[in-house]
């Protein structure tokens, strides 16, 4: 199947000040000579302890961050010679915080009917305020949120209503590909069922692209057919997910996989 | 083996800009010897407040145990008023303070804020040894100074003179958590609390920590109560289960009951939202809804607006009914059509 998202040696170097007049300099390699693709129509899982990177990509390739060296390719296009339109028009991100995410002075209605404006700003449609609004309410219905909603603001809502809100203003976009940093870990057990469930309908009913950041193997494993495992800025191991569950060739994969809690009863 | 801690129907109240908030509802609960005895539920549900409330460390601005008995039976206690049943919830300041960390230990989920920051990690440890065991044991600087030592060590850190010396903000994460078990174990409590003692740490960290209660469970044979919402955690070291809804203990059962033969509609569908070897494609089991508001909370039982198979008897008052050897279930209609699901 054709890439969709291709990244070239990518690397994003920090430097640490330390000592007095920050004579020492440390740096931590945080995306160290990463390449690896995304095809349409696919979940790539990407999995890794805290501190291994795996956010690190996600904002390189929304350009929150620009990398030192490598080229990420959308299509055979290369990312950083987009502009910031063109970007958000083809990749959006789900973050990891639904607390922090979202405005809390802005309401529902602002936060999603913001994207649609710059959507049809950008596709160059005019649209009145009344088609605006029609658009926003279908959007929350694709995610399973009410529709009478427009005028709350994101306090009054919970975890994982926050995520789905969210995910609207992701979708709203109509993006190729979705980068969800974490998107569950902070959601309750019976609320995260809820939420990858609503990924996999979106991915088919919109066929979209999404690199899926996370921590929780088996989740990764449930949800993509693909897998990185990165450590330490590098990725250790590529593959199918099934393979890598079953035989891992890293010693940190396997590591990993050793750790992971299992239900004894259920083998 | 005999019940070392015994919960009888613990009410716990909230309150909230004037309005009460009903954390904990008829809680009874009973936890052997030399135990690990799981409590899962969803954020909310009452777990920390369970936690808290066996310590009566609910503030007294927030909220209160307004019935039930705490019963703590302290065994080869160094001090003779001690002996026999004590109600924790009827107990002065002065004799809770010798059960809080002497008796019954605690590990919170945080390792970065539970500890002083303006305090080194070897300070910490000796506070509670020399509240604890001065006097009984221990007398002389040298000796709290071993026994410091020496439960850092049990704890499996490499340098606890070094460890010792520092300052939390000096430590990792997994380090600090150590650390924290070490202190919670120096004065060799009966009771051991462990609060989410994983959530904030890696994989591979977890595996570690879980592990290291496990070991230090069976060194110092002391009894184990880990609160968790992590589902596959409690199947890999509890022996018994107990799941909590909306405040209220909805299933109690061996571990391999829980998992192999779940009975609540609420248990059966939570063990289905894992991702745990669920076939590709085929999607996760979703329970509707939110956990109730526990300032309204629906009559009867608190499950009944998530469940499909709820129907009018639901909405009576519902009793914790035994289905099995040891395994109790609050379901009015556990008996029927539960059954032929499994």
């Amino acid at each position: 199947m054709e890439d969709l998202l291709e990244i070239k040696d990518l690397k994003k170097y920090f430097f640490l000040k330390k000592g007095l007049f920050s004579f020492n300099k440390e740096t931590i390699k945080a995306v160290d000579n990463i390449s690896f693709s995304i095809k349409k129509g696919e979940i790539l899982g990407l999995v890794g302890e805290s501190g291994s990177g795996k956010s690190t990509i996600a904002k390189l390739i929304v350009r929150l961050i620009y990398p030192q060296e490598g080229k990420i390719f959308f299509k055979k296009e290369e990312i950083g010679k987009f502009s910031r339109e063109k970007l958000s028009k083809n990749v959006q991100m789900i973050f990891q915080d639904p607390f922090a995410s979202l405005n809390p002075k802005l309401s529902i209605g602002t936060i999603i009917g913001e994207v649609v404006r710059v959507r049809n700003k950008i596709s160059g449609e005019i649209c009145s305020k009344g088609e605006v609004r029609e658009e926003i309410k279908r959007i929350l219905a694709t995610v399973g949120l009410p529709i009478n909603i427009l005028s709350d603001y994101p306090h009054q809502f919970s975890g994982g209503q926050r995520q789905r809100i969210g995910i609207a203003r992701a979708l709203a976009m109509r993006p190729r590909l979705i980068i969800a940093d974490e998107p569950v870990s902070s959601l309750d057990i019976s609320i995260q069922a809820q939420i990858i469930n609503l990924l996999l309908d979106l991915k088919e009913e919109f066929n979209l692209s999404f690199l899926f950041i996370a921590h929780d193997l088996n989740l990764v494993k449930y949800l993509s057919q693909r897998m990185l495992v990165m450590y330490k800025g590098k990725i250790v191991e590529e593959g199918l997910s099934e393979e890598i569950y079953r035989n891992p060739q890293n010693l940190y994969t396997q590591q990993l996989i050793e750790s992971i809690p299992k239900i004894k009863y259920w083998l | 083996m005999a019940d070392i801690l015994e919960i009888k129907h613990l009410f716990v109240e909230y309150y909230k800009r004037k309005k009460v908030v009903s954390a904990l509802r008829d809680v009874c609960l009973n936890l052997k010897q030399q135990e690990i005895l799981g409590v899962v539920g969803e954020s909310g549900c009452g777990k920390s407040t369970l936690a808290l409330s066996i310590l009566k460390l609910i503030l007294p601005t927030e909220g209160k145990i307004t019935k039930g008995e705490i019963i703590f039976k302290g065994y080869e206690l160094w001090e003779e008023d001690y002996l026999g049943d004590k109600n924790i919830i009827s107990m002065g300041d002065d004799s809770l303070r010798k059960i809080r960390g002497g008796e019954i230990g605690m590990i919170f989920q945080d390792p970065f804020t539970s500890f002083n920051p303006v305090f080194t990690i070897g300070e910490q440890i000796y506070e509670s040894l020399v509240l604890h065991r001065v006097g009984k044991d221990l007398n002389t600087y040298s000796a709290i100074h071993k026994e410091a030592i020496n439960s850092l060590k049990r704890v499996m850190i490499a340098s606890p003179q070094q460890v010792m010396n520092s300052y939390p903000h000096q430590l990792s994460g997994g380090m600090l958590q150590r650390a924290m078990i070490a202190m919670a174990i120096s004065c060799r409590p009966k009771v051991l609390i462990a609060d989410e003692p994983t959530t904030a740490l890696d994989v591979t960290l977890q595996k570690e920590i879980l592990d290291l209660l496990k070991k230090l469970q069976q060194e110092l044979s002391m009894s184990l109560i880990l609160i968790t919402h992590n589902l596959a955690i409690v199947a890999e070291i509890c022996t018994r289960i107990v799941v909590i809804y909306a405040g209220e203990i909805i299933e109690e059962a061996g571990s391999e009951e829980i998992f192999c033969r779940p009975r609540h509609p609420y248990t059966i569908r939570l063990l289905g939202s894992l991702p745990y070897l669920k076939p590709e494609g085929k999607r996760l089991v979703v329970i509707p809804g939110t956990i109730p508001d526990l300032i309204d909370l629906p009559v009867g039982c608190k499950f009944y607006p998530r469940c499909d198979e709820a129907s009018d008897t639901c909405l009576q008052k519902i009793n914790m009914k035994e289905v099995n050897k040891g395994h109790f279930v609050r379901c009015c209609r556990v008996k029927e059509e539960i059954d032929g699901l499994y």
